[in-house]
This record gives C-alpha cells, structure tokens and sequence, in this order.
C-alpha cells in the first residue's frame, strides 16, 4: 500500500483533488451512477481527500467509469473528476486488480499492435468495397522491445496473480456493493 | 482548404477490423471535395483512451507518441475516423505538452525503438474537418438529392468534444454545429433530451448489461422524440446502436427500428454517391428501407 500512496502522490492526486466541497454535481450527471449505486465520482474524490482508498483499489466498481467526461465538464471546481477516475484505475492496476476485459484488450495489443484485426472475411469485403489495401502495421519485435522498456510483462504479472487470488477466494460482489454504501 | 488537400489516414481498429463500409463512405465523400489519402505504415493501435489507458497509462501515452511521431514524418497531417482515436491522439498531445519529465520518459523510451515525438502534428477528426473546412454551404451547393425533411438524431458521443478545454471546439453540453450540417442537406435536425448521454460502448467487456441498458436508453429517448434515423461519428457508438439494436429490442422489449448512419454516410448519399456502392448491407440495423423510402429513384444495393 505504501508504494501506491507514492504512486497517487506522484500523480498529485491530493492536490488535484482538494478543492472538492462535495457537491455532487459529478455524482448527479454520471450516466452510470444512474444505474448503479456503487459506482459514485464524488466518493472516489472524497476516499483521496481522506486518504483512504483502499476499498476503492480492491472494488471492481471503478471500471464501470465510461469516461464519457461529463464529470470533469461540469465539476464547479474544475476538479477533473474522470481524470482522478483514470489514476484510481492505474492504481488499482498496480495493485492487481483490474477488470479482465481490460487485461486482455492489453494483451491482444502486445501481441498483434491492435485491440482488433480484420478477419480474410473483412480484408475480402474492403476489397469488394474497392478500399485499398489497409497499410502494414507495428511489427512484433518492435512490440516486445516495448513492452519490455516498458515492464508490461511484469505489470501484466501482478495482474494475473492476483486475478487468480481473487478467482480463488470468490470475491461476492453483493458483500462489496453493500460495503461501498457504508461508505456514503 | 485547398482542392488539393491530403492527409495520411488513421482508420482505427474498429474500422479496419469490422465496419469497412464506414471507412468507404467516408473516402467516398472526401472524393467528392479532392481530397486524398495517403496510408499510415507500420502503425498500432490508437491505443483505446479507456481500456488500455485505464490499466497502464503509460503503455497507452507510448503507443499513442510512437504513433504520432510515424505520423510526423509525414508532411501532410493525420486524420481519423474515429472519435476514440481521435481522443487518444489530442489528450496524448496535451498530457506530453504539459509534463516536461513525461514527454522525456515517453521519448527514451521511443528513442530505444527509433523515434522521436515532436510537438505540433495537425491531428484532425473526420467529422471536425467536415464542419470546418467544408461546411453546410459547400454541401449543399453539392447536394443532389435531398433527405426530404427526414427527422434525425444527432449523437454527437463523448470524445469528439470533451474534454473542452482541449478539444475546443463546440459546447460539450449542448452542441450545434452537426446540426447545421444536416439541416444543409435537407434533414431536420431534431432536439431531444440528454443528447450529450453516453451510448455505454466503453463498458461493454465490465458490464455488457448495463452497457446494453445506456445505448437502449438513448435511443429510446431518440425514438420517442420522433426520430427515424440516427446519425454519428464514432465507430464504438455505432456498434452499440446498430449491432447491438437487435439485442436491445430483445431484452427491453420496445422495438426501435432506427437505422444508424455515420455522417459521411448521411453526407454520401445526399452527394448522390449511389446507395449500391457503400456497403450498406454491412450494417446490422436496416438501412435500405429507410433509403428507398428518402431516394425512391435509387438502387439501395439489396
């Protein structure tokens, strides 16, 4: 946890974050919020003015955040809200948790440069459509050697040892929506 | 903008990997005012602004300044056709103009593998260019066939205009000039409720029901304020609303029928770009009904 203080603290996400008077305006115009009352900008913000996000790192409920950036448009202390969301994420990356379709969208970029490549399907209906042919992309190589400046590997590492803890100890969704109202 | 501008093009995953209509569409009416594309070698990924920069932000800044310094080699600037991308590429450029020790960690590391990002490549939106450079009175001094008052949706999404301070472009909460455009070519251009509401793509993977539940909702709220199409610029809203309209109206039990069309789809075929050519039994949602409805004259590739 102490290496994540530093991570948030380099982010400058207290500072970045202290303005906030708990309004709630974020809170009011969040599209998921409406749906689903574990998922609540103003109480990410407030877990980092009190210096307490631990429940945040652990809950799966930060990835429900579309980014929309309605939050960050409309926050009267132009405190932006999604951006805070995004550290939180990285965050909680850091510390093993993620949400899986996530991981894996990372891996499919590692391994072939896209989150998606055309199937002989698609690349025969670009030329049925007359489209030229789609230009070559990032190469392997050049991939791994990223990755690696980038210590991908070991990042992705810490995200499936946990995932598997986690898959392990059936982490009940319920038990952490009812935790997270506690909260409030 | 002159006759002959040209740009290298950055389809983007989603149109390279499964809507290639969207991408013919748009070079079809990009033809039309001479502009050109030049192909944008050894690419990645733009990469995604949610999922690949939630998890690891600086894998997401690295690829997207890898792409961007490929892109500044070129002389001629990049443009996009997804409002993702797009997201990726102006918020990457903001993040590395503002943090001195960020641009220098992302460019060692670009260093090791052959680049270098410089500040100032022109990243350009398809629909942006569009507004700007063309304009309602260019296109409708090019109309042919008119959409005949047809009431249309505008979905505008989130990353074509937020954040606003980087973007600058149209009000991030009530935006207009789509609008203009359309009503140029003949629609009418409706006002509806939450127009800025999210269409949910982003959350697909995490939570596919609640994914599908915030697309049906807008357009539901489309629907119910009389629109017959719906018109946009993004490549993940598009999969929501005309791949995903089937699922919606199973699960919610209202049906829409609203035919999705991308903007240079809209613009295409009131170029009299021919229905035929464009692909239009790629989309999931029928579009040709609706068409041979508008341009009874036209043959809509069935």
């Amino acid at each position: 946890m102490e290496v994540l203080k530093q991570f948030l603290k380099e982010q400058d996400l207290p500072q970045r974050a202290r303005a906030c008077y708990q309004c709630g305006v974020c809170a009011g115009g969040c599209p998921v919020g409406r749906w689903r009352s574990d998922f609540n900008p103003r109480l990410f913000v407030l877990n980092i003015l009190r210096d307490d996000i631990t429940e945040i790192l652990d809950h799966h409920s930060i990835w429900l955040c579309t980014s929309c950036l309605t939050c960050l448009e409309r926050c009267p202390q132009k405190i932006e809200v999604s951006e805070i969301v995004v550290q939180l994420k990285n965050a909680a990356a850091r510390n093993g948790n993620a949400a899986e379709s996530e991981v894996k969208k990372h891996r499919e970029i590692m391994k072939t440069g896209w989150l998606q490549n055309p199937t002989k399907r698609i690349l025969r209906v670009r030329q049925e459509l007359g489209l030229p042919e789609l230009p070559e992309g990032i190469g392997s190589s050049e991939l791994n050697h990223m990755a690696s400046r980038l210590d991908w590997q070991e990042k992705m590492e810490t995200l499936r040892k946990r995932g598997a803890q986690m898959s392990a100890g059936h982490e009940d969704h319920d038990e952490s929506k009812k935790r997270d109202s506690r909260v409030d | 903008m002159g006759e002959n501008s040209s740009f290298t093009l950055y389809e983007g995953c989603l149109i390279r990997a499964r809507l290639p209509h969207l991408e013919k569409s748009a070079r079809a009416v990009f033809d039309r005012f001479g502009i050109q594309f030049s192909g944008l070698e050894g690419a990645s990924c733009c990469p995604d602004p949610i999922g690949i920069r939630g998890v690891d932000e600086e894998t997401w800044l690295t690829l997207a300044a890898r792409n961007l310094a490929i892109a500044g080699r070129h002389s001629t600037p990049m443009m996009t056709l997804c409002s993702g991308c797009y997201s990726t590429f102006r918020h990457a450029e903001h993040l590395l103009a503002k943090n001195a020790s960020v641009l220098e960690k992302v460019n060692n590391t670009l260093h090791a593998l052959g680049y270098r990002y410089s500040p100032g490549l022109a990243v350009e939106h398809f629909a942006r260019f569009i507004i700007e450079k063309i304009g309602a009175d260019k296109l409708a001094s090019q109309m042919t066939d008119s959409w005949k008052g047809l009431p249309v949706a505008v979905h505008y999404g989130c990353h074509f205009l937020r954040p606003s301070h980087i973007m600058q472009f149209d009000d991030p909460e009530n935006p207009t000039k789509m609008e203009a455009l359309l009503r140029a070519l003949g629609a009418e251009a409706l006002d509806y409720p939450q127009k800025m509401l999210c269409c949910g793509s982003p959350i697909q993977g995490i939570d596919a029901e609640l994914s599908l539940r915030m697309a049906y909702e807008k357009l539901r709220l489309m629907k119910s304020h009389g629109a017959k199409a719906v018109v946009l610029i993004c490549p993940s809203c598009y999969l929501q609303f005309d791949v995903l309209q089937k699922s919606m109206e199973q699960k919610f039990g209202l049906s829409l029928e609203l035919p999705i069309l991308y903007l240079t789809e809209f613009i295409a075929l009131a170029l009299g770009v021919p229905p035929s050519s464009l692909g239009l039994h790629l989309h999931r949602t029928d579009t040709r009904r609706l068409i041979r409805e508008i341009f009874p004259e036209k043959d809509s590739g069935d």
